[in-house]
């Protein structure tokens, strides 16, 4: 287990530290950085062999996307063929996430009957973005959820779901009528009513934010440390690469905790859109 | 600045992948994958039951083993005293039996005992009486002792 794991970080380092020494010939240090972070219509996909063009003008970012929900959707169909009261492995794996995403986030923010009705959303957003997340950590691949425009388009899901669920269940009168809070007079009520909307388009805004910045600084940071070889000195790797490996590690934990922080905050602001102050 | 740069294309994209991908899970993944887990869940509830139920019942069991080992040696112990009682009763009437049997032995046996002693005594004296009849013709040297004398004889035998 060890020795895999040593192979596998030696490989990770290797593809990923010679395409520095590539870029920093030719570029600056920023525009190496970024060069690896954001999004373009050319993927590097080995060192030394010319970024290949990706075809239907498609960029990175969006194969990414298409990659993750492929591999979602194949591991997915894997799981479900097998075996009902023996599982194996694939389905061991998607079930223990259904299972977290149903009894750690779902049904205690929304109750069993709502929450079995609403758990393969979030269970779709969970993995969609854990995945996401994840596959930035692959040499050559790119976090996509490191890019503020796939944020906010999960982002803006939830808030027109807000919406859409909040005026199904209380009416589109008795939507924003919960807005208003209760005893107030007319001219405090609006205000108070227009900083509960403003409140709402905001967790949006913070939401697809939080993901973001968590998503791009990880792999800044990582990409950070390893610059400094070239910045400093190439001997400077005996310090910056462990740490370097350190940050890796923990943008795994990172990955997990902000696909959980994302679903359970877009399940809590679902849930409270829909229900009445009453409730 | 780049960071921050508008891309419909990426946020469609973004909803596409998203939206094709919770279709496919909500439509073919989704009810195989919970129905499995229903399975197992009810599968596992009822095993948990059954095992409660087997542990009730074991305890019942052991309950009812116990009071069964209670009663059967409380029955025990009354059929050991009934027996030792049966015995001593038993065994007083076979000590009474075996004593009457042997002092009607003893009563036989003295019976007998004196009828042979008497019968002995009877042909001894008869015996001496027909030897003193013998002798005192030998001593005479003539027969002169008729049967009659000779009855005579006998029974003054047996008076002394």
């Amino acid at each position: 287990m060890k020795l895999h794991i040593r192979k596998i970080t030696f490989v990770f380092f290797f593809t990923a530290v010679i395409p520095f020494f590539a870029a920093a010939e030719q570029a600056d240090v920023s525009g190496t950085l970024f060069h690896h972070i954001l999004d373009s219509k050319k993927i590097d996909l080995f060192p030394g062999i010319a970024p290949v063009t990706l075809p239907f003008g498609m960029s990175v970012h969006v194969l990414m996307l298409i990659l993750a929900a492929l591999l979602i959707v194949g591991f997915s169909l894997l799981a479900v063929k097998k075996g009902i009261l023996k599982p194996k492995s694939p389905a061991v794996i998607v079930e223990t996430l259904v299972l977290f995403v149903r009894d750690d986030i779902v049904i205690p923010v929304m109750g069993e009957e709502r929450g079995e009705k609403w758990l393969p959303f979030f269970f779709t957003q969970f993995i969609f973005l854990l995945t996401v997340n994840l596959l930035g950590l692959i040499p050559a691949f790119k976090t996509a959820t490191g890019n503020i425009n796939v944020t906010t388009s999960m982002a803006l899901l939830v808030f027109i779901l807000i919406f859409i669920i909040g005026m199904k269940n209380l009416g589109i009168v008795g939507f924003f009528k919960n807005l208003f809070p209760e005893g107030t007079n007319i001219p405090i009520g609006i205000f108070v009513a227009f900083l509960e909307f403003i409140g709402i388009f905001t967790r949006s805004i913070v939401l697809s934010l939080r993901l973001f910045a968590n998503m791009f600084a990880g792999h800044l940071a990582i990409l950070s440390f390893l610059v400094l070889i070239f910045v400093i000195n190439p001997l400077f790797g005996f310090v910056s690469m462990p740490f370097a490996v350190f940050t890796y590690v923990l943008e795994v934990l990172v990955g997990l905790i902000q696909a959980f922080v994302f679903t359970l905050l877009s399940c809590i602001y679902i849930m409270m859109a829909s229900t009445s102050e009453n409730e | 600045m780049e960071l921050f740069k508008l891309d419909p294309g990426l946020a469609a994209w973004t909803w596409i992948a998203f939206g094709a991908l919770l279709f496919i899970l909500w439509k073919f993944v989704f009810p195989p994958l919970m129905k499995n887990i229903k399975t197992r869940e009810r599968t596992i509830a009822k095993s948990v039951d059954n095992a409660a139920a087997i542990e009730r019942r074991l305890g019942e069991i052991e309950e009812e083993r116990e009071k069964i080992l209670k009663e059967a040696g409380v029955k025990a112990d009354e059929i050991l005293h009934q027996t030792r009682k049966d015995a001593e009763v038993l065994k007083a009437k076979l000590v009474e039996k075996a004593e009457k049997e042997a002092e009607n032995i003893l009563v036989l046996a003295r019976n007998k005992a004196a009828a042979e002693r008497e019968a002995l005594l009877q042909t001894l004296q008869e015996d001496l009486a027909d030897f003193v009849c013998d002798a005192s013709e030998k001593v005479i040297g003539a027969s002169f002792i008729s049967e009659k004398e000779r009855q005579w004889t006998r029974e003054l035998v047996k008076e002394l």
